[in-house]
């Protein structure tokens, strides 16, 4: 069977507080997020065959990975592929496990992003090419020009769409104060989201995600060999990746801009994989890519949570809520839980891992069975990768 | 003078690009845009390269005279020139065609926080669109749906090592 549902397990994880340590530098988040991950799994970092290793520009080849852990002379994938970079490598890791390749295996995705004065992740013009003609555009300054396309689509006042965004923020907050490892623990109200200081236009600073450092890591195996090492392993049931091409909104000049053709195929390939057919019934937890508000909000159509274009009907209700019918970013998400760019897919599934395994305390989904985690690297209009995993519980 | 002066009557002179002037109302970012003093400039990545006369050269067209490229397979036209169709992926069969005398219209707006400047999409009349800074307008005056056209200027937002980077703007058309 084509496929890789059921076939991997993850056995072990870790992750770090997410924040601003002024006091470790990117080797001590890795030698965390992985010795926990270690412990978890009952395992010696010399049974490691070979790894993943994600981050954006906290490190560069393989060496980077295996210097602080001491790795000798195993096989290292650095990845990167911005936001998305964790579930890249975690998906191309599980690809190796499934074809019995390697039988235990580590993925650790790690960011430092907090040293320099540079802007990063948050605020980082990338140029691609020599010619420099480009506008430069920092994330917020991207994902602007898609709430307001969205808004004019959908008829949403400016003013109705900041309260739907501010709405989606003071969720992530609630969830955020329930999770000791999040940046941001505090609750906020409603107008304090409406009233934040501008970053771009309609984006305030409350709908802008944390820059963060920190590091996750999940170690995984072969299902059939998952028991050997704990009862209560978690399976990786569907992956899904997709690419835009570089300023794909710009070539074609019919893109709507009001939605992430990447989010829906890359979920599509997931569902598939998973068996999954009514996502908003069938999953019981999702950990999505909310770098800004908006782009949660564009989230719950894409991955096909809520019907094209009524989000705001979702929201309202309450939809996405811990307390509602399909909680989504129960820790807060990447709004307070923090956004370490080349970890975030790993402390997403982090999340989910607990969830599944009974062990997330006062944001514990019941009985939750299924969850799914998204990532996005890239912007709408300058095209991205986006990317699925969906986990599961054995049986 | 010969009778060609007949083609070049009606454009817009001196007086016509002195109208629309904003006055600007502090001075220091005046004194900053006439570079008559430095001030701190935003911090950038290694990304940010230092622009790459190669590359300027080798794209002069798309960049000094914005040709975009029609497909002559499906008559698509896209913006910055391609090889591969992006509708019917057809291989090498274009012809140039000239953007920077189209007029658009704003698809979507936002305002870069490092640089304060306006940016967005505008789609061309007949059609393509393009990703570029807007400029000559506050950004409290932009809409979706605003009708613009292109104007040359000279971008000087980042540090130069003395190769000048030059590019076409938006501006909202002059009544």
């Amino acid at each position: 069977m084509p496929g890789i549902k059921d076939k991997v397990a993850i056995i072990g994880m870790g992750c770090t507080d997410f924040g601003e340590h002024w006091d470790k530098d990117v080797k001590d988040l890795i030698v965390e997020a992985c010795y926990e991950a270690f412990e978890d799994a009952g395992i010696e970092p010399r049974d490691i065959q070979a790894a993943w290793w994600s981050t954006m520009q906290s490190g560069d080849l393989g060496r980077s990975l295996a210097y602080p852990l001491k790795l000798k002379y195993i096989p290292i994938t650095r990845v990167e592929n911005r936001c998305a970079g964790a579930h890249d490598a975690f998906i191309n890791a599980c690809y190796a496990v499934a074809a019995g390749a390697f039988d235990l295996v580590l993925v650790c995705g790690a960011e430092k992003l907090k040293d320099t004065g540079v802007p990063v992740a948050g605020m980082d013009p990338s140029i691609l090419y020599g010619t420099r003609v480009e506008p430069l555009y920092v994330p917020p300054t991207a994902f602007a020009q898609l709430a307001r396309r969205y808004f004019h689509h959908y008829g949403i006042s400016y003013e109705e769409g900041k309260r739907l965004l501010s709405m989606i923020a003071v969720k992530n907050h609630h969830n955020g104060s329930l999770t000791p490892k999040a940046q941001f623990r505090q609750e906020i109200t409603l107008e304090q989201a409406i009233n934040a200081p501008m970053v771009s236009p309609p984006l305030g600073l409350l709908d802008c995600c944390g820059i963060s450092d920190g590091a996750a890591a999940a170690i995984i195996t072969r299902a059939e060999l998952a028991r050997n090492f704990r009862d209560d392993y978690i399976l990786v049931k569907g992956a899904g990746m997709s690419c835009a091409y570089y300023y794909q909104a710009q070539v074609e000049d019919d893109l709507p801009l009001v939605s992430l053709e990447e989010n829906v195929r890359a979920s599509r390939m997931a569902y598939q994989e998973a068996g999954i057919k009514d996502p908003r019934q069938e999953i019981d937890l999702a950990i999505v890519h909310d770098c800004f508000t908006i782009t949660e909000l564009v989230i719950y159509e894409d991955l096909g949570f809520s019907p094209r274009g009524r989000a705001k009907e979702d929201i309202e209700a309450g939809t996405f809520t811990l307390e509602g019918e399909l909680p989504v970013n129960t820790d807060g998400g990447l709004k307070c839980f923090g956004h370490p760019v080349g970890a975030s897919g790993l402390r997403m599934m982090y999340e989910i891992y607990k969830q599944l395994q009974g062990k997330a305390g006062p944001r514990q989904v019941k009985d939750a069975k299924i969850g799914l985690a998204n990532t996005l690297g890239g912007t709408p209009v300058e095209g991205a990768t986006a990317a699925v995993v969906i986990l599961g519980r054995r049986d | 003078m010969t009778e060609e002066i007949e083609k070049v009557r009606g454009h817009r002179g001196i007086t016509d690009h002195l109208e629309p002037k904003r006055v600007i109302s502090d001075y220091a970012t005046y004194l900053k845009w006439r570079g008559l003093v430095k001030m701190a400039e935003p911090r950038v990545t290694h990304t940010i390269t230092y622009p790459s006369a190669p590359s300027i050269w080798r794209e002069r067209n798309r960049i000094f005279a914005l040709h975009g490229v029609k497909c002559k397979t499906c008559g698509t036209v896209q913006y910055p020139p391609q090889r591969i169709c992006a509708k019917c992926q057809t291989k090498d069969n274009f012809e140039a065609v000239r953007l920077s005398d189209k007029k658009g219209r704003i698809f979507s707006f936002s305002q870069d926080p490092l640089t304060g400047s306006p940016e967005g999409l505008v789609n061309f009349e007949d059609g393509g669109r393009i990703a570029c800074y807007l400029s000559d307008a506050g950004f409290e005056e932009l809409e979706i749906g605003q009708l613009v056209e292109m104007s040359f200027r000279k971008l000087e937002l980042l540090r130069s090592d003395g190769i000048p980077v030059y590019f076409w703007k938006a501006i909202p058309v002059r009544a």
